[in-house]
């Protein structure tokens, strides 16, 4: 009987998933067809004829109903061969893979480094709370969180790499020709997604970490006389570190995605954020829908995740609750 | 105790230093070699297929990976044709209807799997042949065509009959293995011009066949350069070592007074073409990105300098130019007319301001654009975006064209702001009775501004605030739809030659071609249209400059278009590199002719 539940869960669970990746699908090319800009003239320029654009709406199949044209493509995406990019003719997987190898080089260091060192940070201003150690870092957080994304680009360019600053580090010509070379071209880029990550996640680790503090289990153990450090360290911060990593997860897509996009087109790497960025553009629906698919599939996989770790970590969370509920 | 449990932050703190430091201390990687060059270009291309380079980007790479018959002079001003895989200049029958064209012997494309054996084959008149068929093929996609449609005879016919290959074309032949004879249907002079673009480079039918879709990053091709890395970042192109043993002849490359001693030309001259073993380019289209790289000294050594940055390299820009001493010390600039000109243009086949059937409201129409034209300010324009380095002229002709005269007769489109209020009183335009204008452009913060800047020209001559409307479009697909389908009646645009010859300008209102193709104006004059399709047959002379200046004065006459600014392009290169730079219409063939100055 129990089993018999558990099957009609996941399957019920793989529907919920299968509707909502078709939801997905179908919203993101229907934008696409609609709002996006027409690839007839943005192929053919400035010198088309009457004859030319008609002939290049049937290659594209633009003269069938709106409704085919997407069954026909997500029948390509189910056969999983989404088939070739319209701006530059190369064929999808292997350009969204190579993409996304190359981002996910640019920008996890800096999101992951970022991570640790808000949390530091957030640490020792809870260990300080109120002295001026928590106020600098404080006002270092609030400061960050007023700069924009692009300025910081631009005032890190300056500082580390041109003539004017200390011309240490290269801003265009991405390559990875072993470690020093890629520690060269990634240190940049890491250092500013720190930055810029550094304020929100510095407040909200503080915030749990306080909020934590306040529990009866930590005012016992400072009458014991456990050091402040070791009591934050050793039992705060690992019971805080379910919140933290859950935030951090929910943000992983969209801090990606927003990262790889400003930096890649600053720096000119060629990564998943200048190319989702062009085929915006250019409206290039065999390369959006995958991508937007894709990490639609992510975000719904790292739910599942969260819920079946938390079931571990924490039974009180129970069987049906979502983590929305916790949060 | 403490320092015990804060073990880890310190642990982590100190590999972020390290991490840092060995990022920063890298010695590992070599100085740039001498013979190694990296230039930047303002934009990716999409594409590398020779049929679809449509923009300078993509011929810019096109003719370094292939050949074209012809190319322009490397310094030559104005531009000059001369041969690059022809053996000479055509020869041209007395009509100017048959083109024989000889092509150098013993030229090899290069190497590839594409070819049997991996080994490239001679390239011969079939190859040139096949190129130009190939564009009036569907499945090559092409957006070249149009240089070449109703133009050359039987070519247009082979298409409507399915495009094959094994079909002869009466007009485009190859009479033996090195001859090639091109007869066209009327005379068209502009012909060589369209022979030294991208879009004319000659590509071998093994590599179509052989990569099919991936020819828009892999070149097969016989150029100075093979392409042996290209992404949407950049490209690195290595000299082709069975390139022809060609020497640099200064002479020949239009070598003259107008070229500053200083950037050391005379240096190339003997030289092997190409000179340098690799050049490496970078598509960096953020311009405070490329300006940073430049004023690194290992990294970008060529650009050209964003219009926002002028201020930090000048000086002054007028009457003279004078460079900031720092700048001078360490760079070479060079400040060249661009090939376009930026223009307003109205939309003849809307009733509010164009062509009306009501003859007396035609001609208040025509009082309302030219009343408009004179509200105009374009010489403010030009200080406040560009830095008072563009040009401004009147008519559509350039001034960096032979063609172009001063106009004596400026009273028809000078800045006159009281004389527009006039003529829209004395024309019975009213507050009530005025059209509403919607201007359209592409979406950006400079259009945003030039629109506002519009607006209080136009708000000084009393046009309502509420008629004046911003139109942007996302991209530039998304703009040119909305001129094509008569969306708009007034528009922002600009025009980048193809060729440079002043035909390339006038038939953007030669009335067959209205939109959907290039006369987005949709200007019709019979008159007009008479005269141009006299002077497209002539070949340059002073009866074609006569009709050329007449053309230029119709379309000045009826008001039809706002124009124009000719910007400027200012190049920097560090200076040990022997440079004279042109992203236009010289563009690519500039490269192989590119020195880095030997260590004194």
């Amino acid at each position: 009987m129990a089993q018999f539940r558990q099957y009609k869960q996941m399957l019920r669970q793989a529907g919920s998933l299968f509707l909502l990746l078709l939801l997905v699908s179908f919203t993101t090319f229907m934008l696409v067809h609609y709002a996006g800009p027409d690839q007839v003239f943005e192929r053919l320029g400035k010198h088309s004829s009457h004859e030319e654009i008609a002939q290049l709406q049937v290659t594209l199949g633009q003269g069938d109903a709106v409704i085919w044209q997407y069954l026909s493509y997500m029948k390509q995406v189910i056969q999983l061969n989404p088939g070739v990019s319209d701006m530059t003719g190369q064929p999808v997987a292997s350009t969204l893979w190579r993409a996304f190898l190359t981002s996910l080089m640019v920008v996890l260091p800096g999101i992951l480094l970022g991570q640790i060192i808000a949390v530091c940070m957030a640490t020792v201003a809870v260990r300080y709370r109120g002295r001026p150690a928590d106020r600098v870092i404080s006002a270092v957080s609030m400061f960050v969180m007023s700069i924009s994304f692009v300025i910081t680009i631009i005032f890190f360019q300056m500082i580390f790499s041109s003539s004017d600053g200390f011309d240490l580090l290269p801003v265009t010509g991405w390559s990875t020709n072993g470690f020093a070379d890629y520690m060269k071209h990634v240190s940049l880029p890491t250092m500013i997604i720190i930055f810029i990550n550094m304020g929100y996640n510095q407040r909200f680790a503080r915030s749990i970490l306080e909020h934590e503090t306040c529990k009866p289990y930590v005012s016992y153990a400072r009458v014991y006389g456990v050091s402040e450090f070791s009591l934050l360290i050793r039992n705060v911060l690992p019971n805080c570190a379910l919140p933290i990593a859950i935030r951090f997860l929910y943000g992983l897509p969209g801090t990606f995605i927003a990262s790889s996009l400003l930096i890649e087109n600053y720096f000119s790497i060629p990564g998943l954020g200048k190319l989702v960025f062009e085929a915006i553009l250019f409206s290039d629906i065999p390369v959006l829908v995958p991508v937007i698919v894709l990490s639609a599939l992510f975000f719904v996989l790292v739910q599942r995740l969260l819920n079946s770790w938390l079931n571990r970590l924490d039974p009180s969370v129970g069987q049906a609750s979502s983590t929305s509920q916790v949060l | 105790m403490m320092s015990v449990s804060a073990k880890p932050v310190f642990l982590l703190l100190t590999f972020l230093l390290v991490l840092t430091l060995c990022a920063c201390n890298d010695t590992s990687q070599p100085a740039i070699s001498k013979s190694v060059l990296t230039i930047a270009l303002d934009d990716a291309p999409i594409s590398i297929d020779p049929a679809r380079s449509s923009t300078l980007y993509s011929e810019f790479i096109v003719v370094n990976a292939y050949d074209t018959l012809f190319r322009y002079k490397y310094l030559a001003r104005p531009y000059e044709l001369t041969v690059n895989l022809a053996a000479s200049m055509p020869d041209i029958s007395d009509d100017g209807l048959v083109y024989t064209i000889k092509v150098k012997q013993g030229v090899y494309f290069i190497d590839d799997p594409a070819f049997q054996q991996h080994k490239g084959r001679e390239l011969t008149a079939d190859d040139v042949v096949y190129s130009i068929k190939r564009h009036f093929d569907p499945a090559s996609k092409s957006q070249g065509a149009w240089l070449w449609r109703g133009r050359i005879s039987g070519l247009d016919a082979w298409k409507m009959a399915g495009s094959d290959y094994g079909e002869k074309v009466a007009g485009l032949k190859a009479i033996d293995r090195y001859t090639v004879r091109i007869e066209l249907t009327n005379p068209y002079p502009q012909i060589l011009h369209t022979l030294a673009m991208g879009f004319a480079a000659i590509i071998p039918v093994e590599a179509v066949e052989y990569y099919g879709d991936r020819l828009s990053v892999h070149p097969v091709g016989s150029g100075p350069y093979r392409v042996i890395e290209f992404n949407s970042t950049g490209a690195v192109l290595q000299r082709n070592l069975g390139y022809r043993g060609e020497r640099v002849d200064l002479i020949k490359e239009g070598f003259g007074e107008h070229i500053p001693k200083a950037y050391g030309l005379n240096l190339i001259a003997g030289q092997r073409i190409p000179i340098l073993d690799q050049i490496e380019i970078r598509f960096v289209s953020e311009s405070q990105t490329r300006w940073t790289s430049f004023l690194k000294s290992n990294e970008i050594q060529l650009a050209s300098i964003p219009s926002q940055m002028f201020s930090q390299v000048l000086e002054q820009a007028s009457p003279n130019l004078i460079l900031r001493p720092s700048f001078a010390a360490s760079y070479q600039v060079l400040l060249t007319p661009a090939s376009s000109f930026l223009h307003y243009d109205f939309n003849m086949l809307n009733p509010e301001v164009g062509y009306h059937s009501d003859p007396e409201r035609n001609a208040k129409n025509k009082t309302l654009r030219c009343a408009i034209t004179r509200a105009v300010n374009l010489q403010e324009q030009n200080e406040k975006f560009y830095a008072g380095l563009a040009n401004v002229f009147t008519g559509v002709i350039l001034p960096s064209m032979a063609e172009f005269a001063e106009k004596s007769d400026a009273s028809h489109d000078s800045y006159e702001p009281q004389k527009s209020r006039q003529m829209l009183r004395e024309s019975g335009w009213t507050i009530e009775n005025l059209p509403v204008l919607d201007f359209g452009t592409t979406s950006s913060t400079q259009s945003r501004q030039t629109f506002e800047l519009f607006k209080s020209w136009l708000l000084d001559i009393g046009y309502p605030e509420e008629k004046i409307r911003l139109k942007m479009f996302p991209s530039v697909g998304a703009f040119y739809k909305a001129i094509s389908v008569s969306k708009l009646n007034f528009w922002f645009t600009g025009w980048t030659l193809d060729y440079p010859d002043a035909e390339n300008i006038l038939q953007l209102f030669y009335g067959p071609n209205e939109a959907p193709g290039t006369n987005s104006s949709n200007y019709h004059n019979e008159n007009y249209d008479k005269l141009f399709e006299a002077a497209k047959l002539l070949l340059p002379s002073s009866e074609r400059t006569r009709l050329y200046q007449k053309l230029d004065k119709l379309i000045r006459n009826d008001c039809v278009t706002i124009s124009g600014i000719s910007r400027s392009h200012l190049y920097a290169w560090h200076k040990d590199v022997v440079a004279f730079p042109d992203q236009d219409i010289v563009s690519g063939f500039t490269l192989r002719f590119y020195q880095i100055k030997p260590d004194d």
